[in-house]
């Protein structure tokens, strides 16, 4: 498993992790802690993929799909163990407003 | 064609005879029998996203949508075992050639129809746990000019799903074995039986 923590922004300009081709990723583990004044967070993670043509979409475009959103309020604290949340593409974590007293880390694999 | 193992089936080794049944091609015929030279695993993975209640194609042949897994010799065969694991809900469907089903029943209803809305979607369909990917049972053949073996790829589920596909490729470079040096010989062969001829 790989532990990867950051504060909450907006709109990543990178995903948090990309999982390759031949593999699946899953989430295995959510932490968010808003220290923030500023009010309750919520936290979305995102997968956006492609997907293969298919008989119904030969041309297919990209695709997202929001795979868990998490709201903590303020002075709150989320954590989750034990999840298996999958990722097919590129995970972005994206939060309602950036915010550097806001932390979240996660952990994830790759099978 | 594919074929589905209750166990892991073994790997052609150096010094194996093949009997070739049915005409492959000019140089490969009914009958022909070869002898396994050298032997060489390769090993390739690919993902398919599909989206729900839709189908893809899984060409295994060397054209351009093809994931060219054939071999580009007369005298080579690739051996290939197929594995798989699966975020989703997914049936799969041979095909050979491109666009028929073999694996059917003798009554006329019992044939695989992937887009039906009844028990025909289930006929003649494997599912991943079949044949895990650390637990490859399911095996194919391709040789040289051989017709596009196809696997389609239903996925059942609500929304997209992935499917990770693990093929095992043995590369069997053959050398031919004059009829004279296996007489008297009880002879102890793999026999590779042309798709066409698996459907009965």
């Amino acid at each position: 498993m790989v532990s990867k923590s950051f504060t909450a922004e907006a709109s990543p300009s990178a995903p948090a992790f990309s999982v390759p081709n031949p593999k699946l990723g899953k989430i295995t583990k959510i932490e968010v802690d808003n220290h923030s004044t500023n009010g309750a967070i919520t936290v979305m993670f995102k997968d956006r993929f492609t997907p293969d043509p298919s008989i119904g979409n030969p041309s297919p475009s990209q695709v997202e799909r929001i795979r868990k959103v998490i709201t903590v309020a303020q002075g709150g604290h989320f954590e989750s163990n034990e999840l298996e949340i999958p990722i097919y593409g590129d995970c972005f974590v994206e939060a309602s407003r950036d915010d550097s007293d806001v932390s979240i880390s996660m952990e994830y694999g790759m099978e | 064609m594919f074929r589905l193992f209750v166990e892991p089936p073994e790997l052609l080794k150096v010094g194996n005879l093949v009997k070739f049944v049915g005409d492959f091609t000019d140089e490969i015929k009914d009958g022909t029998i070869l002898e396994a030279k050298k032997c060489v695993v390769v090993n390739f993975r690919k993902g398919f996203i599909v989206p729900a209640n839709d189908r893809i194609e899984i060409l295994l042949d060397n054209s351009t949508k093809g994931l060219k897994l054939y071999p580009t010799s007369t005298d080579t065969l690739y051996e290939i075992l197929l594995g798989f694991k699966a975020d989703g809900s997914f049936l799969m469907y041979p095909q050979f050639p491109a666009g028929h089903y073999p694996f059917r029943l003798d009554e006329s209803t019992m044939y695989p129809e992937p887009d039906a809305n009844d028990y025909r979607k289930y006929v003649g369909a494997f599912k991943p746990e079949d044949s895990p990917i650390d637990k490859p049972k399911l095996r194919t053949y391709t040789i040289k000019d051989l017709e596009p073996l196809v696997l389609e790829i239903a996925n059942e589920g609500s929304d997209y799903g992935k499917l990770i596909v693990d093929f095992t490729i043995n590369k069997v470079e053959f050398k031919k074995v004059p009829l004279p040096e296996l007489e008297g010989y009880e002879l102890i062969y793999r026999e590779v039986i042309h798709p066409e001829l698996m459907e009965w």
